[in-house]
């Protein structure tokens, strides 16, 4: 019975090429194909989320920037005079640089917290400390009290008749009430504090579990070959650590530099006292929404140019912390 | 038989499902946004006083109100009559954005005092809308610390101070000023001006002369001079804290405004049995600060605009401006013949009718600058990173970069 020609049946390369060809065209996809159409289409509905709620807000804010508009009525085109505005008039650029420094402080403050205690007490939690799921409990509940609770929370301690202070003065450690939040030099650092001790639980977690990866082996391997604990540590555990590491740094980068919550609420739009809570967050919120007495103007064209130039300004950071990781994999 | 009386009952049914919806078209509801809930029982009394409309109130926080209101006057759901705060920093906004209009000529303003337009009048010298409460800038103090310590009200800058020295042997905080709050402390300048410097203010008001001036360098002096007489938080004290404290008798004086002695501020919250004192703040100018605090506002895009001006009309009316004393225990600013029945009322109104001050600072024609300005500047001067002489000239800096 005559049948179909397969490659098989002949014998020289060429003609069986050219069939194989052939046969491939009337079969529809290849696997290939497939797999990268069934990538494609598993990646779609990812990237219509993070176009949606991600890049087209951040289009528009550029637009935005562009414009002078009041929150209501027309928006007039005012080109790059808002930027040039922004980092030439002094009144706003001492507001711009004054609130990048502090955001950095807050930032330093908050990094050295997750990286530092969050390792120590990831390292805890991974030997075998008594009662160690209730300290991962503990070290946890803070993560989803709501920012309004922990500010809240903190106030009261801090506060001139609070715990703290009340204590002090009993142990005659202090003969007048420290306020926490109402110097300049001391009520950042106390925000920074209340903001590390709620998001503290996340770090503790990322690098727990970094640590637990760490393959058993090579910790077996260092031991028998005599290195103390401190040396299996420095040596095995922390290389492993680095992405986790860039993680947190990525991640509490763009938190601070983007979000303002404590000082919003402990502080106001104002940032006081007297501007030194003032980070990039409440600046861009001033000004979009004006003060806090109710009487201030609001100019949303130059907070959209506010919130570019952060970007711009984490963005370069991100980008070679995220490169870094990829290229030590 | 059951047919008939079936029948009775869905002809009544029916008669009632259109009668219904007819009854109810007899009365318009007004919506009214503001941050100020004393006005609640106002416009309750507003509604039961006429039959064709009903007024409903929104209140929003102070804080959030502007925001606010700029998101509803540009959706569907804004309110159809609004408070505005004063001066034409705020109406030529929302006149620029065609939110509101000048005022129709069925508004009557006759019976409105002169002075207190300015709160609705933008720069084109129109006037939007009806002003509403008249409020003062002046010491309030806790009568019972007063009467205890045998003390009475200073009349010069000299009792003052001794008084404060008395108070502050007796462990009373003479005076609370609320570091944290920068539009308090830009009242509080207003008020000192007034008590202080009085009508020398007027040319640096109207910016013939900086704030370096003598008018008000004298003020900061003064200020300055008072400082071992003030809570010793100040920077940390926020405008809440303070009332509180004046109300729980921690601290004896505070700077503050005559809403401050409405039954539904914090302080008669905090403690609703205590006796307060209204003052004018001793000086050699002699005045109180009194100024307009809004004007009331229709928005042109609403739905029931021919309602809503009827409505606006009513508020120029003598009528409403007694029930707005009556209702909401501040003075209203209608100029004459209204009957302040209330305890701190009649006090706040001999003070408006015999002392107020001739110009406008806060709550003027440059009243956003003025707050964003001089707040800051006097948070500096009490974290003592400036003295008060480089407290005015922060000031006159400020202005001057605002080209004012």
């Amino acid at each position: 019975m005559p049948h179909a020609p397969s490659p098989d049946d002949y014998s020289d390369d060429l003609s069986a090429e050219l069939l194989r060809s052939d046969v491939k065209k009337t079969q529809g996809l290849s696997f290939r194909q497939k797999e990268k159409l069934q990538y494609a289409l598993l990646l779609i509905p990812g990237c219509l989320l993070y176009g949606i709620f991600n890049l087209l807000p951040l289009i528009g804010t550029l637009v935005l920037s562009f414009f002078d508009w009041p929150g209501i009525g027309p928006a007039t085109f005012v080109g790059f005079d808002n930027f040039t505005k922004l980092l030439t008039d002094a009144y706003m650029s001492d507001q711009l640089w004054n609130a990048f420094q502090q955001t950095f402080v807050f930032f330093v403050i908050c990094i050295s917290i997750f990286l530092g205690l969050g390792t120590t007490f990831a390292l805890l939690l991974s030997w075998n400390t008594a009662g160690k799921s209730a300290y991962k409990l503990l070290f946890f509940m803070p993560y989803p009290l709501a920012a309004v609770a922990v500010a809240f929370l903190g106030q009261l301690i801090v506060d001139v008749r609070g715990p703290i202070n009340q204590l002090m003065m009993h142990w005659d450690l202090i003969s007048a009430p420290l306020m926490f939040l109402g110097e300049a030099d001391t009520a950042l650092p106390t925000i920074a504090l209340f903001q590390s001790w709620q998001k503290l639980g996340f770090s503790i977690m990322l690098i727990l579990s970094a640590i637990l990866g760490v393959r058993a082996d090579l910790l077996e391997a260092a031991v028998l070959d005599g290195a103390s604990r401190w040396q299996c540590i420095r040596h095995v555990v922390f290389p492993v650590l680095a992405p986790a590491f860039v993680l947190i740094t990525i991640l509490t980068l763009v938190d601070v530099f983007n979000n303002a919550e404590y000082v919003l609420i402990l502080m106001g739009p104002d940032a006081g006292p007297y501007y030194s809570t003032d980070i990039l967050g409440t600046f861009q919120y001033r000004t979009a929404f004006g003060t806090s007495g109710g009487s201030g103007t609001a100019d949303l064209g130059m907070a959209a140019a506010i919130g570019m130039v952060i970007s711009v300004l984490i963005l370069p950071a991100t980008i070679y912390l995220a490169l870094r990781n990829m290229r030590n994999r | 038989m059951k047919r008939k009386s079936g029948m009775t009952a869905v002809s009544a049914l029916l008669g009632l499902l259109v009668a219904t919806p007819i009854s109810a078209f007899a009365e318009e509801t007004l919506t009214l946004w503001t941050w100020r809930k004393q006005e609640r029982p106002l416009w309750e009394a507003v509604s039961k006083a006429m039959d064709d409309v009903n007024i409903k109130v929104e209140v929003f926080k102070g804080v959030d109100y502007n925001s606010r209101l700029r998101l509803g006057l540009q959706s569907d759901n804004g309110p159809d009559l609004f408070q505005g705060r004063p001066g034409a920093s705020f109406i030529d906004q929302y006149a620029s954005a065609g939110v509101i209009t000048p005022l129709p000529a069925t508004v009557d303003l006759s019976g409105i005092s002169p002075a207190t337009l300015v709160a609705a009048t933008g720069s084109d010298g129109k006037v939007y809308g009806v002003p509403f409460a008249v409020q003062t800038v002046q010491i309030i103090y806790n009568k019972s610390i007063f009467e205890k310590l045998n003390l009475s009200e200073p009349q010069t800058p000299e009792q003052f101070l001794a008084v404060m020295k008395t108070l502050k042997e007796n462990r009373v905080i003479p005076l609370e000023v609320p570091g944290r709050a920068g539009w308090a402390l830009a009242m509080m300048s207003a008020g000192l001006e007034a008590g202080l410097s009085g009508e020398s203010m007027k040319q640096i008001a109207s910016r013939q002369s900086p704030f370096t001036a003598e008018a008000y360098q004298q003020v900061a002096d003064t200020f300055a001079s008072w400082k071992p007489y003030i809570n010793p938080s100040a920077a940390a004290q926020d405008y809440n804290g303070m009332r509180a404290n004046v109300a729980l008798g921690d601290s004896a004086m505070i700077i503050d405004g005559l809403w401050s002695t409405s039954p539904l501020s914090t302080i008669a919250q905090t403690d609703p049995s205590v006796e307060l004192g209204l003052m004018p703040i001793p000086g050699h100018g002699g005045k109180v600060y009194a100024f307009a605090d809004g004007a009331y506002l229709v928005n042109a895009n609403s739905a029931k605009r021919e309602a809503a001006d009827k409505l606006l009309a009513f508020t120029a009316t003598k009528a409403f401006a007694q029930l707005f004393a009556d209702h909401v225990g501040e003075l209203s600013t209608y100029a004459e013949g209204i009957r302040y029945q209330g305890k701190y009322q009649a006090e706040a109104a001999s003070f408006v009718s015999q002392h107020a001050q001739p110009y406008l600072t806060w709550k003027g024609p440059f009243n956003v600058q003025y707050e964003e300005i001089v707040g800051p500047a006097y948070q500096k001067f009490l974290a003592g990173k400036v003295d008060a002489k480089g407290l005015t000239q922060e000031i006159e800096n400020g202005f001057q970069a605002k080209n004012l």
